[in-house]
């Protein structure tokens, strides 16, 4: 009954509610140091574990190490297939290959997205198709690719190519026609001819979209260009870690694995850092909530 | 509602007739709809809009002050009537408008932002340059030359679209609610601003608003609209002498006509409110 009364009390108390700053106030710039410290070594805990849970398993033959490896051998193969220089070529052909296909692609595909946008006939006549084929994963037409094209070189860099172009050519089209009306009205009033309006407006407009549509690419392309050297090369980072497979040595495959994903973080990355580049402006329209 | 259309007329005869800068006779705008009824934005608007005059259009929302507007600006045709403008010379701007939303290019620095019609023109960069510092430090943009809109607040913004209209020297200075979206204090700066440039050079202004304090402080004639359809109601002369200041809000004259006009406004207001009930 007493504790009853007590809280009827505390209910009907008038009360303060304080905001004071924090009894350990950091500079910022000491606050952003450590947290990306922290990030750094909390971002390395599961992987550094597993490694070490690895290599313990294997050891200790909780594992079958001739199916599962174990860190120390795939590092000991790594280092080999360096100094024999096998790694490097296989390494040299994928990136070729992925950076042509990158390129060509997404080239293209703001090529055609942008004529798409500012030419209604071009656009009434591609979009439809383009529609439709965008929703076809990219490595099913795989087959069909080869019987078009045979076996040779280039059907894997059209290929390539292929994956880029679509999400290019569609974001470009889709940015460009979704540029305010205001900003065209702009234009409009205050004289820009075609050319200008389409130099100052139309491609800065559209730059951030463009340059998000080519991280996104970045990826997919890395994704075929080791698809089609799974099923159709006799060279390169997809063939080299298939073949380990086919022919069972695990640890090489381990290595083609762990370049595999190295070559595609570096590659992103990259991309990220020079699109940046390109749309600064963006950062201080849209990040100011980051 | 002809007659006192007529009324609203600058005089002609006795005193010295001002030369008429753009006649609209007969302006009609339909917003077609499919299947359904034509939205008539503007019927049979007549106006005539002197040299070197400040106009307002003032009226409720949805009375197609801003479609006409936009007519003026060439960014719409008109369904009938016509619009005849006259033009002084040639190599200058006729129309320079200035948008209610920041339609600045985010992309574009501050002086980039400015410069836009002057690089348009092809005038020589630093001449363009020279211009277009002048105008950002009128509007107290000095020092945020190189910013990016991004930075800026929208009061900042608002005035780079200033800047980019007064830059060009157009004969004709387009303004749909320029003031519309930015804070009571920061309106009053601009508004004194907008005054003091008016006075130094002559321009011919249409300026759309809704606000009548806005439109009476500024203007040397307001032309009322009534909504559904779009019709001009009646023209009224501001019998202030200029130079202005904002001291003159506190004129009861001033007062008087900002309720006369307002009692003529709100009779239209209340119609629309039964409309939509």
């Amino acid at each position: 009954m007493t504790v009853q009364m007590d809280r009827s009390v505390s209910r009907n108390e008038d009360s303060w509610v304080e905001h004071r700053p924090d009894s350990k106030q950091r500079s910022t710039a000491h606050q952003a140091r450590r947290d990306g410290v922290l990030r750094l070594v909390l971002g390395l805990v599961l992987p550094v574990g597993m490694l070490v849970a690895w290599e313990i398993s294997a050891r200790s033959g909780w594992i079958d190490a001739r199916f599962f490896s174990q860190p120390s051998a795939v590092a000991a193969k790594a280092w080999e297939d360096m100094q024999s220089g096998l790694l490097w070529s296989e390494l040299k052909i994928t990136i070729v290959r992925l950076l042509t296909g990158y390129v060509v692609g997404s080239l293209a595909g703001i090529l055609i997205g942008l004529l798409m946008s500012q030419v209604k006939v071009l656009r009434w006549m591609l979009e439809p198709m383009i529609r439709a084929l965008y929703v076809i994963p990219k490595l099913a037409l795989l087959p069909l690719f080869l019987l078009l094209f045979g076996l040779g070189e280039v059907p894997k860099l059209i290929f390539i190519a292929l994956g880029t172009f679509y999400i290019v050519a569609f974001t470009t089209l889709s940015a460009a026609m979704m540029i305010p009306t205001a900003f065209h009205e702009v234009a409009r009033s205050y004289g820009l001819s075609s050319g200008q309006r389409f130099r100052w407006v139309i491609v800065p407009a559209i730059t951030p979209q463009i340059v998000s549509s080519l991280k996104l690419a970045s990826g997919i392309s890395m994704l075929l260009v080791i698809a089609v050297e799974f099923v159709n090369a006799h060279e390169g980072l997809g063939y080299y870690t298939w073949h380990a497979w086919q022919i069972f040595v695990p640890d090489r495959m381990y290595v083609g694995v762990v370049t595999i994903s190295i070559v595609g973080v570096l590659f992103s990355g990259l991309v990220g850092l020079l699109g940046s580049r390109v749309a600064r402006w963006a950062d201080s329209e849209y990040a100011q909530s980051r | 509602m002809t007659e006192a259309v007529r009324s609203g007329l600058p005089p002609t005869g006795d005193v010295a007739p001002i030369a008429d800068k753009i006649r609209i006779e007969g302006l009609s705008y339909r917003y077609r709809r499919r299947g359904r009824e034509d939205v008539v934005a503007l019927d049979d608007v007549d106006l005539t809009v002197g040299r070197g005059e400040f106009l307002s259009v003032a009226g409720p929302s949805g009375c197609g002050k801003s479609t006409l507007l936009r007519v003026l600006a060439g960014l719409q045709k008109p369904t009938a009537g016509v619009v005849r403008i006259n033009r002084e010379r040639r190599g200058r701007p006729l129309v320079a408008p200035v948008f209610q939303e920041y339609s600045i290019f985010p992309w574009r620095s501050v002086e980039a932002n400015v410069r836009l019609g002057l690089d348009a023109a092809g005038v020589d960069r630093s001449e363009a340059r020279r211009r277009s510092q002048e105008w950002i430090e009128r509007v107290g943009l000095a020092g945020f030359e190189k910013a990016l809109p991004g930075n800026l607040s929208g009061g900042m913004k608002q005035r780079v679209a200033l800047a980019r209209a007064f830059v060009v020297e157009p004969e004709i200075l387009l303004m749909d609610e320029p003031f519309a979206a930015l804070d009571a204090q920061l309106r009053k700066v601009l508004q004194e601003e907008l005054l003091a440039i008016v006075r130094e050079h002559t321009y011919t202004v249409f300026f759309v608003t809704h606000n009548l304090d806005e439109a009476i402080l500024l203007s040397d004639r307001i032309a009322l609209m009534s909504a559904r359809p779009g019709r001009m109601r009646r023209i009224v002369d501001v019998p202030f002498a200029r130079p202005r200041s904002a001291e003159l809000r506190k004129d009861p004259e001033f007062v008087r006509l900002e309720e006369e006009l307002w009692a003529d406004l709100k009779g239209d207001v209340e119609t629309i409110e039964e409309v939509v009930r």
